[in-house]
């Protein structure tokens, strides 16, 4: 899926958030998206997820714009935050409304769950509790794993990595990289752990204060100077 | 180095101030508009009869509602007395935390409802004099339940750290369900706040059906309370749905559902809950005789069919009912959802119902309400399609306003 902003333009009262002219994400792209507090790396999926309005511009989703057309919601999977989550459902449950919508067997349900077993690491199903009552950490993973699950042509993930414990954050990192390798995702990725964004994307933006600084293509596994350079200045 | 009572107050009334929602106090000024209503119409009831009721008694009963209201407190309130995290992890005594408590329940909103509700009765039906000191009283009186409550309550310093409840009854294996109606019922049963408000104000009102159904010298008040119990049941569990579902709202939004088939799953829970209620005021025909199971079924049909539909319209301009809400600041977790709107159209609906059974006759007011309930049903579909175009004209509003709890 073919990711493009145009014009994009939010902004609060005379406080511009963000403003992007013109951005396009490849098919099967991971892009990274890095940038200090504030810089609108949350707004800018906010966007992409038509949950907020622009202030002017658009995005397209395979030509599709997204404030128009809901037919993205099919192939598109995505966690931002904790109101993502039905606090009141046990992660059975959750999964279970996220197969209703997407339409997913009950048969092929339980087997997509099994490719998340290292994640969940035993502690997630059958325990009976509701989401509500998990730590933040599982909380995370669950967000993640219903994300995921949909098999979607479009991942968008705001800070998969925060709460999680190292072990998991690895196991996160490579579950995005299989979705991206056997599925074609196009995923977009924030986060201000930069070991996680510089093992797994295969291009990075670099926002501040709303515009796109950087923008750059990345092995994954590499790190990147300009990048690593760009923070250290922002504390100098 | 301590924080002042003053800076705790002026904390707590900032507090109330910039809560968006307002909704604990439209809440509260619905309960005590409804029963001013009530005493109006009574007083002038009275005195078209007139009936002259002696200062005495109505004192007596005015006093009397500081059981209820006592009671009320008990099944309503939760132990507040904890310190939230944001004051436990600062310069304030246990002492002085104390002290504040005590003060603030000269404010709180719960011992001021009784009073309030009660302030008509006081001074219609009483000299001035009389009635002021009576007013007073049953504020201290109030004050004085609030007090009582708190130390009942009270558990410790700390949160309760109960261990945590399974609602496992499932495995993944069968767990294929209703999972986007269940919404709706599974917050119910999950939320003991929402739970509890919900078992008691229905309790409240199906107690007064049975009275009022006994008491055959006034009709007209077995065939209301039964409406009231119907009305509520039937339009106040899809009103608090979302209010619920606005705390993952995002979730739901990014999703391939349709708001319609939120709305109509609502509506279709709106129409199971007035159907209990009148299969339960059924039998209550067998003892009254002015209680018809006409009356009943067209008041399901209205409340169920017409009224949760009109209810159902604004539904979605809420805030989100934060149903595991604990500590003192945080409103009990009950800082939603009643609007000034949603108050307007309840008493416009509830007026037109009531208005219909008082003043004509029994077969007329089935086959209006009825045919209003009908007609809800043969237009809910396109109705929700033109509801949800509002919605989306407007979502980033509403989207805006779930996510800034």
């Amino acid at each position: 899926m073919k990711i493009e902003l145009n014009n994009l333009k939010k902004q609060y009262n005379s406080n511009v958030v963000l403003d992007v002219p013109t951005l396009a994400i490849g098919s099967g792209e991971l892009v990274g998206l890095v940038g200090n507090n504030g810089a609108g790396k949350t707004t800018m999926m906010r966007l992409m997820l038509d949950l907020i309005k622009a202030t002017s511009g658009s995005v397209t989703v395979d030509t599709m714009n997204v404030a128009e057309d809901p037919s993205w919601k099919s192939v598109t999977g995505s966690y931002l935050d904790s109101t993502f989550l039905i606090d009141i459902y046990t992660p059975e449950e959750f999964f279970g409304f996220v197969a209703e919508a997407y339409d997913i067997s009950e048969q092929d349900l339980k087997l997509r769950l099994q490719e998340y077993e290292t994640l969940m690491n035993g502690e997630i199903l059958g325990t009976g509790k509701l989401i509500h009552d998990f730590s933040n950490g599982n909380r995370q993973k669950i967000g993640i794993i219903a994300a995921m699950l949909v098999n979607p042509q479009l991942l968008i993930l705001d800070e998969p990595f925060n709460y999680l414990d190292p072990s998991s954050q690895i196991v996160v990192a490579k579950l995005i990289r299989k979705m991206k390798r056997d599925l074609g995702t196009t995923v977009v990725v924030s986060s201000h752990n930069l070991n996680s964004i510089n093992d797994i994307c295969d291009r990075i933006l670099l926002l501040d204060k709303g515009r796109v600084l950087m923008d750059k293509p990345h092995v994954p596994g590499s790190t990147d100077q300009e990048l690593e350079d760009y923070f250290l200045d922002a504390v100098k | 180095m301590a924080l002042k009572l003053k800076t705790l107050a002026k904390l707590q009334f900032r507090q109330l101030s910039r809560n968006k929602s307002k909704g604990r106090l439209y809440g509260d000024i619905f309960g005590v508009v409804y029963f001013w209503i009530i005493e109006f119409v009574v007083f002038f009831l009275l005195r078209e009869d007139g009936t002259t009721v002696p200062p005495i008694a109505v004192a007596l009963v005015a006093i009397g509602f500081t059981i209820p209201d006592l009671i009320l407190k008990f099944v309503l309130e939760r132990d507040n007395t904890v310190m939230d995290a944001f004051l436990k992890t600062r310069p304030l005594s246990q002492s002085r935390w104390a002290d504040f408590l005590a003060l603030s329940q000269f404010w709180n909103e719960s011992n001021l409802v009784m009073p309030l509700a009660l302030l008509p009765a006081c001074f219609l039906f009483i000299p001035p004099i009389g009635g002021l000191i009576l007013f007073v009283a049953l504020y201290l009186a109030s004050v004085l339940g609030g007090y009582i409550v708190m130390a009942v309550k009270h558990r410790g310093n700390y949160q309760p750290e109960k261990a945590v409840k399974s609602y496992l009854s499932k495995s993944v294996k069968s767990a294929r369900g209703n999972y986007i109606s269940g919404i709706q019922f599974r917050s119910f049963l999950r939320s003991k706040r929402l739970k509890t408000t919900m078992i008691y104000f229905s309790v409240f009102f199906y107690v007064y059906s049975i009275i009022y159904s006994l008491d055959d010298t006034r009709p007209i008040f077995g065939i209301v309370s039964v409406f009231l119990f119907i009305c509520f049941l039937s339009c106040s569990m899809p009103q608090w749905g979302f209010a619920v579902e606005a705390n993952f709202f995002g979730g739901i939004w990014t999703r391939p559902i349709a708001i319609e088939r939120l709305l109509a799953n609502k509506y279709r829970f709106g129409l199971l809950c007035g159907s209990v209620g009148g299969l339960l005021c059924l039998p209550l025909c067998i003892w009254s005789e002015s209680l018809s199971p006409f009356d009943i079924i067209a008041s399901v049909l209205y409340c169920s069919c017409f009224c949760n539909l009109l209810m159902l319209m604004d539904a979605y301009n809420c805030v989100p009912f934060d149903m595991f809400g604990k500590a003192f600041f945080n409103n009990q977790g009950s800082s939603s959802t009643y609007k000034g709107a949603t108050i307007i159209v309840t008493f416009a609906i509830m007026g037109v119902g009531l208005a219909c059974l008082h003043l004509l006759p029994g077969w007329k007011s089935q086959v209006i309400l009825s045919a209003l309930g009908l007609g809800g049903v043969i237009a809910y579909k396109p109705f929700f399609r033109w509801v949800v175009r509002r919605f989306m004209r407007n979502r980033y509003k509403y989207m805006e306003k779930y996510t800034s709890k």
